[in-house]
């Protein structure tokens, strides 16, 4: 898909957007923020084993 | 009747991160995209071709569109050489309806983790298209 027209950049973080536009709070970012993490490390290890598992069949 | 917000998040010159939430008078967010866009040229380059590489979104009231407290949350894989694929499994995140804009920085913070290795998926699979 094209995407025409990416907005500019902010200078806000993306904490302090959400901040100011909804009613998120810091201690909720702050967790969901660790969640992605820990997901995002886990998809990778799970794509490096089948990377590894394919290679030796 | 919400208001729509717009942030970028830039990850390199040639990657970024769009995030759009459409919020109510309360701060509730009534739907979102969050997008992983990449520009295939250059960085010297004085055009940019910037492509959708993945995203995720929520829109109940949108036709076709999903529901994340229902459907749980998904990302799309938006690769032009495949059907749109999806990876569904986020286990450690339970999109809370009435505060969705934690899940629109859990989907922030994923694609900024994982966004090397997902242009590195999109530009194989383009090539093993030509």
């Amino acid at each position: 898909m094209t995407v025409e027209q990416p907005a500019e950049p902010d200078k806000k973080s993306i904490d302090e957007w959400l901040l100011e536009h909804t009613n998120s709070t810091p201690e909720g970012l702050e967790q969901a923020k660790k969640e992605a993490e820990k997901d995002a490390r886990r998809h990778s290890r799970e794509e490096i084993e089948e990377e590894k598992s394919d290679e030796e069949s | 009747m919400s208001r729509e917000e717009t942030h970028s998040v830039v990850l390199d010159p040639q990657t970024r991160i769009d995030a759009r939430i459409g919020v109510a008078d309360g701060g509730e967010v009534e739907w979102f995209v969050v997008q992983l866009l990449h520009n295939l040229e250059p960085y010297y380059s004085e055009y940019e071709d910037w492509r959708e590489i993945a995203r995720f979104d929520h829109n109940p009231d949108a036709q076709e569109g999903h529901d994340v407290a229902k459907e749980g949350l998904h990302m799309d894989l938006t690769f032009e050489n495949r059907e749109d694929e999806a990876v569904t499994r986020f286990p450690s995140h339970t999109p809370p309806p009435s505060d969705l804009g934690l899940t629109v920085r859990y989907c922030v913070n994923y694609l900024r983790n994982r966004y090397e290795e997902l242009i590195k998926e999109y530009n194989d699979d383009r090539r093993a298209a030509r």
